[in-house]
């Protein structure tokens, strides 16, 4: 079983890492490719860059989303996303894989504080999946593969929670074969799925814009089909 | 359906490249040590033999159908010319990044622009590499330059130079590539000892020049095989027929010359006295240049494709065989150090190879390398919006497949190769430590505290016992002592825990024996490393009979090695003689109790 579980941390990580980099790197140039292509197609091109930036900040820093309609399900979100960042970086179980595959390290956060956060994230992950299973308008969006990611999300973070407990009722390696393979197929995965957000959410916005300009005023006539002459200028 | 055939191999190409890459990343992160199989004994390796003596032998189809269509007249050969010379080109574009790959100070590459050593045949490789790499180009610049996105007068101007020039540059690439094509030969004039006698000849630049012209010949006829095949053209049977009667002719006066000589220097039978350079000889020259000879003579089998194909292929590899062996593996080394190509080099060579490929598909792709003129309409009809965008869909489509094939193989490559090669890890030279002791020695090379104490004196007891000379005892162990010494202790030769340390001075020998005229003293034969007689011919005292090593021995293996060798096989008889099955086992003498006390005392007062 430990022979599995140096696989895991040693070459194999090293093929779910180069996947991982890049992948994203390849995610971000078709995007960027593709939106250029689209600005070159689009019939308006007066794209409104400084709203454009303002909105992504204000998407990184989501503080204005608290007020919103669903003030509980951006709570959750953000206790999940705060929790796998940091316990997914900054735990120094994780920093020693790296550190022994590419050789390069970075501080760790002390352990008591990423337990901490990690219950949270689980929290957070939970009221997520349960929005997702009883909130009529989330479950229609909903395809199978966002359910498969946040409960593997789930499952590896309590997995990776139990393991580092005393009270933990589960042998230590069966338990980290599970938490680290699993990872690894969660790192291979986050190019090819909707994690791909990680690093392409600075862009959504700016295609998202380009998308309403490929006819000029494009964006207020479709607002104006929908909503009627009083509706919001986009 | 022929773009689809083109798409295939273009993918399986780009993959290779990519696998590659990673192999060139790692090679220029951490060095040739820890990457490749090369090293001191085997400076020259698979890339030297493949990539370079290969690469450059077979770009020979340029110079040969040049001089065919320009010097002969021949003119129905034309057809063939511009993708003679892009092969040509490519492949040297090829062989000089082999080469940067394969140096040790790739940064020194200019250096004989400037530093001139006209006694150096690698002086004379290295102008030729550099002068005919650029005619090529220029041989190959009015195909590009013919291309409608080159219509600046400008451009128009330099065309039209460029093709008054075709003559007097066909007429130095023809000189500069038979110099390099012999002056590689002549390289291997150097090493008469190091390279086995069916391969070392005095003649060795002629046979590289006459190989290669068969070799370019043939690496034309496969090319237009392969071109025709992707991108569905006709395959010119009249004019392939026709390079295989030269290539037959080319490839009868090679074996003639090569077979001449071996008769010249009393070596004819060499090859059948069953030593495996021996088959391989006759692999080399039988299925690479007899078989295809004989097959491209009979009019018959050069007219069919398969007959043309099959003699085209044997008579490639045959040759590219030959540069192997005369570079590589026809070259005595000590056998400490054995050499195989490591993943890195064979990932390396796969790479480049498949980068020209891409390159070559798309210059014949773009340009009009084929002389086919339906080219020009279809640029036409690809310029109605429609089809833009078409073919704008279909981009995209190889941009999103080849950029995910390229992540997965890098990835996998990544994962793949051994950690060794990844993390750039090579071994390092470790010290040897003097055993410490008396009667029980403590035997720690590296004083990592894992060493073995060792009865030396129970040993002694025992050896005189069984001995049935006092005197000779000792020598049982020390089977090789320094020159006036008795019983040198086993770190004096054996000075590194694993790698082969050097113990045999060569030119001090030499100089103290009278220089040049003093090879005969040692060596009988041959001169090579394996006809040298023993030390104790003049050092009457340094190897004992009862030795196992009286044999002449210039490397002493690693510490760790030799030592476990020693104590193991003698244990090993001594268990089934007195009937100790646990003698030969390892915790007979790695045993928990480290260092005795007085030793330890000793060690932390030397190594504080």
């Amino acid at each position: 079983m430990t022979d599995w579980l140096e696989i895991a941390q040693g070459p194999i990580f090293r093929f779910a890492l180069a996947i991982f980099v890049l992948g994203l790197a390849r995610q971000v140039g078709l995007t960027v490719s593709g939106a250029l292509t689209a600005i070159r197609r689009a019939k308006d091109r007066r794209l409104p860059y400084r709203e454009i930036a303002k909105e992504t900040l204000s998407w990184i820093f989501p503080i204005r989303a608290l007020r919103r309609a669903r003030p509980l399900q951006s709570v959750a979100s953000f206790a999940f996303h705060i929790g796998v960042i940091l316990a997914g970086l900054f735990l120094r179980n994780h920093i020693d894989i790296f550190q022994s595959n590419v050789g390069i390290a970075w501080i760790a956060l002390p352990r008591p504080l990423l337990d901490c956060l990690t219950l949270l994230a689980i929290a957070g992950a939970t009221i997520l999946l349960l929005y997702r299973v009883y909130s009529l308008s989330v479950r229609t969006l909903s395809t199978a593969m966002d359910y498969i990611l946040l409960v593997m999300i789930l499952g590896l973070m309590i997995s990776g929670y139990i393991a580092g407990q005393s009270w933990n009722p589960i042998p230590y390696n069966t338990l980290m074969l599970f938490h680290t393979w699993g990872g690894i197929l969660l790192v291979i995965l986050i190019p090819f799925t909707k994690i791909a957000h990680c690093v392409l959410f600075p862009l959504t916005r700016f295609c998202t814009e380009i998308a309403w300009h490929l006819t000029p005023e494009g964006g207020s006539e479709v607002i104006h089909t929908l909503y009627g002459s009083d509706g919001r200028k986009v | 359906m022929s773009q689809r055939k083109a798409t295939i191999v273009k993918d399986f190409l780009w993959a290779c490249t990519a696998a590659g890459f990673v192999a060139i990343i790692l090679r220029f992160a951490y060095g040739l040590g820890a990457t490749t199989g090369l090293s001191d004994t085997t400076p020259w390796g698979f890339w030297i033999g493949f990539d370079l003596l290969g690469g450059v032998a077979l770009a020979a189809g340029g110079f040969t159908i040049a001089a065919a269509v320009y010097i002969f007249h021949l003119e129905s050969y034309r057809p063939l010319l511009r993708s003679a010379i892009l092969t040509a080109f490519l492949g040297y574009l090829s062989v000089i990044f082999a080469l940067l790959c394969d140096l040790g100070l790739p940064w020194h590459i200019w250096k004989p622009m400037v530093n001139w050593q006209p006694h150096s045949v690698m002086f004379e490789v290295a102008w030729c590499v550099m002068l005919y790499t650029t005619v090529l180009s220029l041989e190959f610049a009015p195909v590009v330059l013919e291309h409608p996105w080159f219509r600046l007068p400008i451009f128009r101007a330099v065309l039209t130079l460029l093709k008054r020039l075709t003559l007097p540059l066909v007429i130095l690439g023809i000189a500069l590539s038979t110099l390099h094509q012999s002056s590689l030969g002549s390289l291997f004039l150097i090493v008469p000892y190091r390279l086995h006698p069916l391969w070392y000849s005095p003649i060795q630049p002629i046979l590289f020049f006459v190989s290669a012209v068969a070799l370019g010949l043939l690496t034309v006829t496969l090319e237009a095989f392969v071109s025709a095949y992707l991108y569905d053209h006709e395959l010119p049977h009249g004019l392939l027929a026709g390079l295989g009667k030269v290539a037959a002719i080319v490839l009868w006066v090679y074996l003639a010359l090569r077979i001449g000589d071996l008769i010249f220097r009393k070596l004819i039978l060499a090859p059948f006295n069953g030593s495996w350079q021996g088959v391989l000889f006759l692999i080399e020259l039988g299925l690479g240049a007899l078989i295809p000879a004989i097959l491209l003579s009979i009019p018959r089998v050069r007219r069919s494709p398969i007959g043309l194909g099959t003699s085209a292929i044997l008579g490639v590899s045959g040759i590219i065989l030959n540069r192997l062996s005369v570079s590589v593996i026809a070259q005595y080394r000590p056998p400490e150090t054995a050499y195989f190509p490591s993943l890195s080099e064979l990932l390396i060579s796969l790479g480049v190879l498949s980068a020209i490929g891409l390159v070559f598909l798309f210059i014949v792709e773009t340009f009009n390398v084929f002389g086919a003129p339906e080219k020009h309409e279809l640029d036409q009809s690809v310029s109605s919006p429609v089809s833009y965008a078409f073919q704008d869909d279909l981009w995209r489509n190889h941009i999103l497949r080849r950029s995910f094939v390229v992540v997965l193989v890098i990835a996998a490559t990544f994962a793949l190769l051994p950690s060794q090669i990844v993390e750039g890890r090579m071994m390092p030279s470790t010290e040897v430590r003097s055993a410490v002791g008396g009667d029980i020695l403590w035997i720690d090379g590296n004083r990592n505290e894992e060493g073995v104490r060792f009865e030396h004196q129970k040993h002694i007891e025992r050896q005189r016992q069984q001995a049935t000379n006092e005197e000779t005892a000792c020598a049982v162990c020390h089977h090789l002592s320094k020159p006036g010494d008795q019983a040198t202790p086993c770190w004096e030769c054996h000075r590194d825990m694993y790698l082969p340390t050097s113990i045999f001075d060569h030119t001090f020998h030499q100089q103290a024996l009278g220089g040049n005229v003093s090879c005969s003293e040692c060596h009988i034969g041959e001169h090579i490393a394996d006809s040298a007689v023993g030390c104790n011919e003049c050092h009457e005292t340094m190897a004992s009979k009862e030795s196992t090593t009286v044999k002449f021995n210039y490397a002493a293996r690693g510490y760790v090695d030799a030592l476990h060798d020693q104590c193991v096989s003698c244990h090993k008889r001594e268990a089934t003689a007195q009937n100790k099955e646990n003698l030969p086992r390892c915790p007979t003498c790695h045993r928990a109790e480290g260092a005795p006390p007085g030793v330890r005392r000793l060690l932390s007062l030397s190594n504080p």
